[in-house]
């Protein structure tokens, strides 16, 4: 597996994170099991920088909070994206995809003559 | 997620607990982590271990989330408040506008209440707090000479030789200035007669006002022989002199003299006020009589000084210049006053009464609305029992309810700002009817704060009482018993209405004794007969008219010529006119009996042309009337009326005796009755009339009687007659009818009076209102018994006997409380009210039948409405 650089991570928690709840209310287990398994397992996120990032993302209205009952009957705090959440969504994607398409175009490119 | 409806906010009254929530989420997904592990078939210990040693950093996650969490919980409860606030006024509103009737009776009782208060306000505040527009204004005072230490504000006039000495001794002042008002005639183009004052040179400097064009007088300008110079205001350079641009140096013949404009002043700094003329105060100090009293004299304090101080200083002046001039200062005494009192001091009785006026008014409004909002709470009180039930606290409904009644309460307080707006020179010209023109009542920023002010103590003072009353019930009972007991018997309501009913009883004693005291004014004998007489003011200035024969001749003649206008029946004329043409008064000596020393006689007199009783009306008791033969050269004649004479020879041998009353002994000839030369309100005092033709001062007063109709149409022949005899300098001036001026001189008393009657009336109505209602109320409440009594046989007409005496009682308690409050009131208003002292028994029995009249009246629907309740549908209601 690969080791991802703490920096890249950090950039893309948020995208991440309001992607796993783009599907519906999750709680955080949820987001980081999905991110898991989206990812088949390549990306394990840190467990501890998780639960900041989302406690930032609902200050900052993103995604909102409710305290609510679980599968297995255990009340647990569920997040929802919000409509400013989707469109931030929407932007951060679109912003990472092209960064993503650069990278690749990069790495792809024929060697230049000198 | 859901949609939080309002509601759930209320449930934020016990707050939450940031810490806790945090630790709750991250234990869930420990515990999460560990199940998955034990799924995957682990040992739950080998599970918890991993599944902590996955999260990593457990303390500082937490410590994070839970700073993020409370740094935005402090910013968001800032915001929660104007949350809270907004769904509050959103839902008053709503309320509001759902009772439509009952919110526009309340909005207009508050805003009858705040537009009152608030007018008085802002003339209070104009009068009382506002600067006076003069640069030097806070340090502007007045002195005056005050006799026997009889301290009145306003103008108390001073001589000249007293001012030099003061000018000399005080240490009190920077300067001293003194003024002296007169009409001028100035002859640019036709002669016309301008208000103005002989002023001394430092006026302006004591003003501390400059000029805006040109210069204020220099320092000897107002010496005896300086050049003849003159300033004057810029309406009038404007109006007169075709504008302030190179009028500065004109010549302009004033007060019979060429002078030389050598400044113009801005209106606003015009003193005294209404003058548009000033000329040099030029008096030889030589040739000034000490006793001879006719300035009005301002100062500068120093600065630091503080009124009594001054007072002191100059008292200390008054007494030295007592003891060296025992005969004309033996009894008078310098008394400084800020000039402020100059402007108000008349008015301030006025001021007083109409605003406790007012606020008896915004009293009686609060009260009405608090007794309308009781009424309307058992409506409410399954509502507000609702909205305990799921948990709202006490605090949170009272918020609630009291945030209605500020709403209310704003609402009532604009049309309330709007009242005041247009009441307030109605209002301000009861008190201050010759206010000057800077003095203007405009609603500022601080009777716009007033208003607010009013406005949300009001709210708090109507709306408490409803707000606890209501939030005191069991919401249990109330939501069970459907009918609730919001205080059944109404006994908060009645003590509200009680009080409104004492409230409004006071005002109408007030009005009362106002409108009493105007009809005694208008009952008092003048001693003339106003009926169809006309007067006009005549002044004689320059060369031609110093010759005193000259004066005499004109005078006559004008008379002549006026009386002799077809349609006329009379004409002559006095010094001063009766009636507020007060006065000049005359050191009089009587033949025989002398004067204690110190205690000289001073006789109110007036110079007069023969015809003059007969014009006005005056009966001539005994003796002779003047005739032409009177004059100059024959032997000095005097007629005195008849208080004087009865105080000086009460033996009745008066015809013959000899007084003095200046310019040496004179025969009494005659004997007239008492006028009303002054106030109305003044009692008769010694009075004599000398012939003019003995003593002819430079301005006369005609009067002029008509045979019929309106003795106004003769004015274009008196200005004719006028300049026929001189077409440039014998300018007639301030025509009007007697009764004018017997009008003018109690408009004061008119207006007050009319005023405290609007008051009273309005009182009267928000009480009726307020009675009313709360008949309604027992009315709606009692619906089950009253059907029940009258299937039980009871007539119809015991049960409105029932109704009506219960609005009886409360009257009647109401009537007690508020005749005992209005006696107070009234001993406070005979003080300057004329002619009425506290105990009218009339005035409180007129006033009590009024207020329980319409109490009852205005019980009489709510009772009829009971007498006819249908037994069957009352026992069947519920």
């Amino acid at each position: 597996m690969a080791e991802p650089s703490v920096e890249v991570l950090r950039g893309t928690l948020d995208l991440l994170i309001l992607k796993a709840v783009s599907w519906g209310p999750t709680h955080g287990y949820g987001v980081a099991r999905w991110i898991e398994q989206a990812t088949s397992d390549v990306l394990q996120i840190e467990e501890g920088s998780l639960y900041p990032a989302l406690h930032r993302l609902e200050v900052r209205g993103w995604i909102a909070a409710e305290w609510g009952t679980s599968d297995n009957n255990r009340r647990a705090k569920f997040y929802t994206l919000t409509v400013k959440g989707r469109a931030q969504l929407r932007v951060e994607a679109a912003t990472w995809t092209r960064f993503a398409q650069a990278v690749f175009a990069a790495l792809e490119a024929p060697p230049q003559p000198a | 997620m859901k949609y939080q409806p309002a509601w759930r906010r209320y449930l934020r009254f016990w707050g939450k607990n940031i810490p806790q929530d945090v630790d709750d989420e991250l234990r869930f997904h420990i515990e999460m982590r560990v199940n998955e592990y034990v799924a995957r078939g682990m040992t739950p210990d080998d599970a918890r271990r991993l599944a902590t040693q996955r999260f990593g950093d457990a303390g500082g996650a937490r410590d994070s989330c839970v700073n993020i969490q409370k740094t935005h919980a402090r910013s968001e409860g800032r915001t929660e408040f104007g949350v809270m606030l907004a769904q509050d006024l959103t839902f008053a509103a709503r309320v509001l506008r759902r009772q439509t009737l009952p919110t526009i009776v309340a909005a207009t009782c508050v805003a009858l209440g705040i537009g009152a208060t608030t007018a008085m306000f802002s003339i209070g505040n104009t009068m009382l707090l506002r600067p006076l527009p003069y640069p030097n204004g806070d340090r502007l005072v007045s002195i005056g000479s005050v006799r026997d230490g009889a301290r009145n504000s306003g103008a108390t006039v001073s001589s000249f030789p007293d001012l030099l000495d003061w000018r000399a001794r005080q240490r009190a002042f920077t300067r001293i200035a003194a003024t002296y008002r007169a009409d001028f005639t100035v002859a640019s183009g036709q002669p016309i007669r301008v208000t103005g004052a002989a002023v001394t040179a430092n006026l302006f400097a004591t003003l501390g006002t400059g000029a805006e064009v040109g210069r204020v007088f220099q320092d000897a300008e107002d010496a005896p022989g300086a050049p003849a110079v003159a300033i004057v205001s810029h309406g009038f350079a404007v109006r007169h002199l075709g504008g302030v641009e190179s009028l500065i140096g004109q010549r302009i013949r004033i007060a019979g003299a060429r002078r030389t404009i050598v400044g113009v002043i801005p209106d606003r700094w015009a003193y005294p006020v209404g003058a548009e003329i000033w000329l040099p105060l030029a008096r030889d100090p030589l040739r000034s009589s000490r006793g001879d009293r006719n300035l009005e004299v301002i100062a500068e304090l120093r600065a630091g000084m503080t009124i009594a101080a001054a007072n002191q200083d100059m008292t200390s002046v008054g007494v030295q210049l007592g003891r060296e001039y025992p005969r004309e200062n033996g009894t008078t005494m310098p008394v400084v006053e800020p000039l402020r009192e100059h402007f108000v001091g008349a008015a301030r009785p006025g001021l007083i009464a109409l605003g406790a006026a007012t606020l008896l008014i915004l009293l009686v409004g609060c009260a009405n609305v608090a007794a309308l909002q009781l009424a309307r709470a058992t409506s409410r009180a399954r509502e507000i029992a609702v909205r305990a039930a799921i948990g709202a606290g006490r605090a949170r409904i009272v918020g609630q309810l009291l945030t209605e009644s500020a709403l209310l309460a704003l609402v009532g307080g604009a049309a309330g700002l709007g009242l005041a707006y247009a009441a307030r020179n109605v209002i301000a010209r009861a008190i201050a009817q010759n206010a000057p023109p800077w003095m203007t009542f405009d609603i500022d920023l601080r009777a716009l704060g007033f208003a607010m002010l009013a406005s949300m103590l009001a709210a708090i003072v109507f709306g408490l009482a409803p707000a606890l009353r209501l939030t005191r019930l069991d919401p249990v009972a109330t939501l069970h018993g459907g009918h609730s007991s919001v205080d059944d018997r109404g006994r908060l309501q009645g003590f509200f209405v009680v009080l409104e009913i004492a409230l409004s009883l006071v005002l109408l004693v007030g009005a009362g004794f106002a409108i009493q005291s105007l009809l005694r004014l208008r009952s008092v004998p003048l001693g003339f007969d106003p009926e169809r007489v006309a007067m006009f003011r005549v002044a004689m200035q320059g060369q031609r008219y110093d010759s005193p024969a000259e004066r005499a001749r004109v005078v006559a003649a004008l008379g002549e010529r006026v009386a002799a206008i077809p349609g006329v029946e009379s004409a002559a004329a006095t010094t001063y006119a009766p009636v507020a043409g007060c006065c000049s008064q005359f050191g009089t000596n009587i033949a025989g009996q002398p004067a204690p020393p110190g205690k000289g006689l001073m006789v109110t007199g007036n110079m007069v042309i023969p015809g003059f009783f007969r014009t006005l009306q005056i009966p001539l008791i005994s003796g002779r009337d003047f005739t032409n033969a009177d004059d100059a050269n024959a032997p000095r004649v005097v007629i005195i009326n008849e208080t004087f004479a009865k105080r000086y020879w009460p033996a009745g041998d008066v015809l013959g005796h000899l007084i003095d009353t200046g310019g040496g002994m004179a025969a009494i000839i005659g004997i007239v009755g008492d006028i009303k030369q002054g106030r109305l309100i003044d009692a008769p005092e010694p009075q004599f009339y000398r012939a003019y033709a003995q003593d002819p001062w430079a301005t006369v007063t005609f009067v002029v009687r008509a045979r019929g109709g309106n003795v106004l149409r003769f004015a274009g022949d008196i200005r004719q007659a006028a300049r026929d005899l001189d077409p440039i300098a014998l300018p007639v001036s301030r025509l009007s009818t007697l009764q004018e001026r017997i009008d003018t001189s109690i408009a004061t008393n008119r207006v007050l009076g009319r005023l405290l009657a609007a008051f009273a009336a309005m009182a009267l109505a928000l009480a009726g209102i307020g009675v009313y209602a709360l008949m309604s109320f027992f009315v709606t409440r009692r619906t089950r018994e009253l059907g029940l009594r009258m299937a039980l046989g009871a007539a119809p007409q015991r049960v409105l006997i029932l109704v009506l005496r219960q609005a009886g009682a409360l009257a009647a308690v109401g009537g007690v409380v508020g005749l005992a409050a209005g006696a107070l009131a009234a001993r406070g208003l005979s003080h300057f009210l004329y002619g009425v002292s506290a105990a009218e028994p009339t005035i409180y029995v007129a006033a009590a039948a009024t207020l329980v009249t319409s109490a009852l009246l205005a019980s009489a629907g709510p009772a009829r409405r009971a007498s006819t309740v249908d037994p069957m549908v009352a026992l069947r209601a519920e």
